[in-house]
């Protein structure tokens, strides 16, 4: 226990936290002055569709020509109720990606500073080392994540206190909220689990952050594309689903079924990820 | 007396591109509890790669290790508690200071926050103990390092040259601090460079060459095993010590002249009053007859000048 709460202290301590929580805060404050500086009602005419053809779903077929209609007002102000989860289905992905630098850079300020050999002098079983690291770092990232979608939902409801409309929020809707923070603060963690597996890996900071972005953007739809099969079993995909959750709002999930699916297969790439890490570094010599 | 450290038959071979490199080839140690015990080895004679062997970080390719008693690596955790250990360049957190990163080892294994306080203080750290790691001298870093090192209050202290980096005022400061530990009752086994202070510091020591132990006995004992040589004084000018090597030579004695000029013989010691006897039948009569004591620089460099001649491999 004393092993996990100093490493938690260090993944605190670190500048990277808090950067990533003052960047936050600044990025969300400055949303939230502009939604509450802009004016709450906006007049706009509503687009006219004249010699079109509409498909079964109402949407224009082809090259339209659009006249203006009728100005309509259009209520700019937040709904706390909408608007707050629509906001952190947003920040899904990004807070998957937020937990994959908090992981990969608490593990490779480690390797940069030589200093697990100072570590192994004081605690020599590796193994509860590298687990006591893992946790700590997913705690401290799920932290960061929830941290800072505590914030969006404390400015947001401070905004429509204000300026907006806080209809509907009842106990329910309160509830409905903190499970999904949580699961965005679980997104948090496997991301920098994920992370932190692929910096012990490879022993450089950056290679999670690459491995992250081709995986999502190169590899996975490669072998989707080429193997159908493919889809339901792949890890970034997976963890981005889960991070946004379209089931919940018929979004559309690929061939993923349910959150459970998609939270099942990212947790199980990302746990031999850092098994195989973890591997690697006890049987790794300190020179 | 039990011992802190043993080591029997201990060899470690690292793979590299041009094949197998043999660090330590077969070194056996013993290091008794209490005391300061120097290892002293030529670079790349395998005296780091014995130490990280101790250590546990990483696994020798034979032979075995004990270490307060218990076997090294496998039942290590069990005594960590009670080992210090400073291996090569201190590592610590850069952008941490030096007080939060032994905050951050205390909290690890539960000491007391006070202890950090004490230890830097006994360092000489305490003024700068705020400041970033990054921004510390060579020498400030070798200080958190051993203060790291105190921070467990421990039985057996590892130190992988301590006073390296260090300024003359330093070096005195560790050398004061090292001999007080042993004095304590604890063990200091210490690797160093700086032979000079190991003479000053160290009870016993241990040399190595080519990865293997070459010596192993008092400071005391193997200087004096050195003294075999003697200053002889011969009042008079340059004939007159013409003469009288002449005399020493033509009585078996081997002659020299020392580093200053005199006239100096080999003798055992038990010896040296043929010297006085072999000089008074020519009517010569000493001034002085004085053992030249060698440095342990001296000793250690005829130690290990030809370690195929002392056992160890090439």
């Amino acid at each position: 226990m004393n092993l996990f709460v100093a490493e938690l202290w260090r993944c605190w301590s670190r500048r990277a936290t808090k950067i990533v929580l003052i960047l936050g805060f600044l990025l969300i404050t400055g949303v939230m002055v502009w939604l509450t500086l802009r004016p709450q009602f906006e007049t706009k005419s509503t687009p006219q569709f004249s010699s079109c053809e509409f498909n079964p779903e109402g949407e224009p077929k082809d090259v339209c020509v659009i006249e203006g209609g009728e100005p309509v007002r259009v209520d700019q102000r937040i709904d706390l109720v909408d608007d707050l989860s629509d906001a952190m289905a947003g920040t899904g992905t990004a807070l998957a990606v937020i937990g994959v630098l908090l992981g990969s850079t608490l593990l490779g300020a480690e390797f940069g500073a030589a200093s697990l050999s100072t570590q192994l002098a004081y605690e020599p079983r590796r193994t509860r080392v590298w687990v006591t690291k893992a946790a700590a770092v997913a705690v401290a990232s799920a932290a960061v994540c929830a941290g800072l979608l505590v914030i969006l939902a404390g400015e947001m409801a401070a905004v429509a206190a204000a300026r907006g409309i806080t209809d509907g929020v009842d106990g329910g809707w309160l509830a409905d909220r903190a499970l999904e923070l949580g699961r965005l603060a679980a997104a948090g963690a496997l991301g920098a689990l994920f992370g932190f597996g692929i910096t012990g890996i490879a022993r450089r900071t950056v290679a999670a952050i690459v491995a992250f972005l081709v995986m999502l953007a190169i590899v996975e739809p490669l072998l989707v594309n080429t193997f159908g099969w493919a889809e339901q079993r792949m890890p970034i995909m997976a963890l981005t689903l889960f991070a946004f959750d379209p089931f919940v709002r018929d979004d559309g999930g690929g061939d993923f079924t349910s959150l459970a699916q998609t939270a099942t297969v990212a947790s199980v790439w990302i746990a031999a990820i850092v098994l195989i890490a973890g591997v690697i570094f006890r049987r790794s010599e300190l020179r | 007396m039990t011992n802190a450290i043993e080591i029997t038959g201990l060899t470690k071979t690292y793979r590299s591109r041009r094949g197998p490199v043999q660090a330590v080839a077969g070194l056996d140690l013993v290091v008794p509890e209490g005391g300061v015990h120097g290892f002293l080895g030529a670079n790349g004679a395998g005296k780091t790669t014995t130490i990280r062997a101790l250590v546990g970080h990483l696994r020798a390719s034979s032979g075995q290790i004990k270490v307060l008693g218990a076997s090294a690596p496998g039942q290590l955790p069990k005594v960590i508690d009670r080992i210090g250990a400073l291996v090569e360049q201190p590592s610590f957190f850069p952008n941490f200071s030096g007080r939060r990163n032994l905050q951050l080892l205390a909290r690890s294994r539960g000491f007391p926050a006070r202890r950090v306080g004490e230890v830097l203080e006994t360092v000489g750290l305490a003024e700068r103990a705020g400041s970033r790691f990054a921004t510390y001298s060579l020498g400030m870093k070798q200080r958190l390092g051993v203060a790291a090192v105190l921070l467990k209050d421990p039985e057996l202290m590892i130190l992988d040259e301590p006073a390296n980096g260090l300024d003359p005022e330093g070096i005195l400061e560790m050398r004061t601090l090292l001999r007080r530990l042993g004095a304590e009752g604890r063990t200091v086994f210490v690797s160093s460079h700086i032979l000079s202070e190991v003479q000053q510091i160290c009870d016993r020591v241990t040399v190595i060459a080519a990865g293997r132990t070459v010596r192993t006995s008092t400071v005391h004992e193997l200087l004096q095993g050195a003294e075999s040589k003697f200053r002889v004084g011969i009042p008079g000018d340059e004939r007159e010590q013409h003469v009288a090597a002449t005399v020493l030579t033509g009585a078996g004695f081997d002659v020299f002249v020392d580093g200053a000029g005199g006239l100096a013989v080999e003798v055992e010691p038990e010896n040296a009053s043929m010297v006085t006897k072999a000089l008074a039948d020519a009517s010569i009569y000493l001034a002085h007859l004085s053992p030249i004591e060698r440095t342990l620089e001296e000793v250690f460099l005829e130690l290990t000048a030809d370690p195929a001649a002392s056992g160890a491999p090439s």
